[in-house]
C-alpha cells in the first residue's frame, strides 16, 4: 500500500495491512484524527486534548493486531479507546487533585470530570448545552456524546464502550431525558435571573 | 418543549477547537511506526540469519560435508562448538525455551508459524520483496545498502537452492526456527524430518535426557534426529549444541555433520564443498 494510496480501502484492510508495513497506519491516522479531536475537544480541556489524542492513535497502533479485522470501520474500536483513555486521564486528575488537596487542607472537589468539563465550557461561551452536559453522569454522557458528535450507531457504541447494545439504548433513553430536564432547569433558572434583573433594573429606574 | 438531542448534534458540531493542531499527534505515531518498524527490522535480520542458517544446513547437508571433516565425522573444531557439554545443561537450554508461550505440546509444527520449511520458504519470500521495496528508497544510506543487497542476494540463492532441492528430492528435511520470547533470549533452530507435509520429530517433553555427549563415530554416522541450535544475541556464534534422541534419521540422504553445525555458529559461512577445506 502506497503512501496516500489506501484511499479505497476499509480500515480493517488497513490496520491488517499495517501489521505488515507499520507506516500504512498512517491512513489511519489521517482519516479519523480530525474527528477524534474534535470529538475530544468537547469532553476535556484545550489543553490536554492534542496529548490525547496522540495517546489514543498510539495505543491504537500498537494494539492493531488485535483488531478485528472483518470490522470496516474503526471508528467504533477508535472511540473506544479514546473513552478509555479520557477515563484514565481523569481519574489520574482526580488522585492528582486530592493529593494536593490533602497538603494545602482545602476540602477536594467532588467530581472533577464535572469540573473539568466546566472549566473547558468556562473558557469559551457558556451555553445551557455545556452546563447541561457537565452535569451528567459520564456513562450518559459517552453515548449521547458519541451519538452527537461521531454519529456512531447502537451497535458501534456497543463495541465502542463494549456494552451490550441494550444497554446503550437504556443509556440514551435516560441520558436524553436527565439532559431535557437540566436544559429546562437551566432555562427556568435563566428566566428567573432575567426577570429578577429586569425587575432590579425597573425598580433602579423608578427611584 | 426542548429537543434535547438537536441541541447536542449542534453543540458537537460547533467549531470552536480549531486551534489545537494534529502535528504533535502525527509526530508522535511516526515516531511509534519508526520504532516498530525499527524492532521489526531487528526480528527480521534474526529471522533472516536463522533462515539462512537453517538454509544453509540443508543446502550443506546435500552438498556433502564429510568432505571437510573427512568421513564426515569428528570432533569438534571450535570452542563455539559445545558437543561434550553434560547432560544438565543440556536439559537447562530445552526445557524453558523449547515451545514458544502456548505451544500445544503434541507438536510444534501445529503451533509456531515458522515450524515447517513451506513457512520458512514464505517467510524468505517476503523478506526477499520486503529488501527489495527498501532498496528502492533513495534515501537509504549506503552502507545499509550495501548490507541489504549483500543479504538479498544470499537470501535469493539460499531459496532458489532450497526450492530446486525440494522439488528434486522426494524426501526432503524440513527446517524449523521460531522466536521464543525477546529478542535477547535464546533462539532454537530445529531440523526435522519431514513425511508427507508433517513433521516427525515429537517434542520434547521436558523430560528427555539428551545422551551422553562427545561426539562418537557412531554418533555422527547414525544420523542425528534433531539438530538444535542456540544463538545468543544478535549474532548467531555464541553457542551450538547438537542433541541427538538416537533415533536414526536420515536428512536428506546425508548426515549432518560437525561441520555443518560450526558453519551455523561461526555466522553463515557458504557451504563447502567436497574437496575443500
Amino acid at each position: 500500500v502506497s503512501e496516500g494510496g489506501g484511499e479505497s480501502l476499509s480500515d480493517g484492510a488497513l490496520i491488517r495491512e499495517s501489521l505488515r508495513q507499520p507506516e500504512v497506519f498512517r491512513a489511519i491516522f489521517e482519516r479519523h484524527a480530525p474527528s477524534v479531536l474534535r470529538y475530544l475537544s468537547k469532553r476535556v480541556p484545550m489543553s490536554t486534548v492534542e496529548d490525547l489524542v496522540s495517546e489514543i492513535f498510539v495505543i491504537a497502533f500498537q494494539n492493531r493486531h488485535r483488531y478485528d479485522h472483518s470490522n470496516a470501520d474503526a471508528r467504533p474500536w477508535l472511540f473506544g479507546i479514546a473513552t478509555n483513555v479520557m477515563r484514565h486521564h481523569r481519574r489520574s486528575e482526580r488522585r492528582l487533585i486530592r493529593r494536593l488537596s490533602r497538603m494545602s487542607g482545602e476540602p477536594e472537589q467532588e467530581d472533577v470530570s464535572d469540573a473539568v468539563i466546566s472549566d473547558v465550557m468556562g473558557s469559551i461561551e457558556r451555553t445551557q448545552v455545556r452546563e447541561a452536559l457537565a452535569k451528567l453522569d459520564d456513562r450518559y454522557r459517552d453515548v449521547l456524546m458519541l451519538i452527537a458528535g461521531p454519529g456512531l450507531t447502537y451497535e458501534e457504541i456497543s463495541t465502542a464502550l463494549g456494552i451490550p447494545v441494550g444497554t446503550v439504548r437504556s443509556r440514551v433513553f435516560r441520558g436524553r431525558r436527565l439532559l431535557r430536564e437540566l436544559l429546562e432547569l437551566q432555562g427556568q433558572h435563566d428566566r428567573d435571573r432575567t426577570r429578577s434583573e429586569v425587575r432590579s433594573g425597573s425598580e433602579g429606574d423608578s427611584e | 418543549m426542548i429537543d434535547e438531542l438537536d441541541l447536542l448534534h449542534r453543540y458537537m458540531a460547533s467549531d470552536e477547537q480549531t486551534m489545537v493542531s494534529l502535528d504533535g499527534a502525527r509526530s508522535r505515531l511516526e515516531t511509534a511506526i519508526d520504532s516498530d518498524t525499527k524492532r521489526r527490522g531487528h526480528h527480521l535480520r534474526h529471522g533472516v540469519l536463522l533462515g539462512l542458517a537453517a538454509a544453509a544446513v540443508v543446502a550443506g547437508t546435500v552438498l556433502g560435508f564429510e568432505a571437510q571433516t573427512g568421513k564426515g565425522i569428528g570432533p569438534p573444531r571450535h570452542d563455539s562448538l559445545h558437543l561434550s557439554n553434560g547432560a544438565a545443561s543440556m536439559s537447562g537450554l530445552l526445557v524453558p525455551t523449547y515451545l514458544p508461550p502456548g505451544a500445544k505440546s503434541e507438536g510444534i509444527s501445529s503451533t509456531s508459524p515458522y515450524e515447517i520449511w513451506e513457512n520458512n520458504r514464505e517467510f524468505l519470500q517476503e523478506t526477499i520483496a520486503s529488501i527489495e521495496t527498501e532498496l528502492k528508497n533513495d534515501q537509504l544510506p549506503s552502507a545499509a545498502r550495501t548490507d541489504q543487497e549483500q543479504l538479498l542476494i544470499q537470501l535469493q540463492h539460499e531459496l532458489q537452492t532450497k526450492e530446486s532441492e525440494q522439488s528434486t528430492t522426494p524426501n526432503s528435511a524440513s527446517v524449523e526456527y521460531l522466536f521464543p520470547g525477546s529478542a535477547n533470549s535464546n533462539m532454537f533452530l530445529y531440523i526435522n524430518e519431514q513425511h508427507n507435509g508433517a513433521t516427525a520429530l515429537p517434542p520434547p517433553d521436558g523430560n528427555e535426557q539428551p545422551p551422553a555427549f562427545g561426539l562418537s563415530p557412531t554418533t555422527v554416522n547414525g544420523v542425528p534426529a534433531r539438530l538444535i541450535v542456540s544463538l545468543l544475541g544478535a549474532v548467531p556464534s555464541n553457542s551450538v549444541r547438537w542433541v541427538t534422541n538416537g533415533t536414526t534419521y536420515d536428512v536428506v540422504g546425508n548426515d549432518v555433520s560437525v561441520a555443518e553445525v560450526e558453519m551455523v555458529a561461526n555466522g553463515l559461512r557458504p557451504p563447502v564443498k567436497n574437496g575443500s577445506s
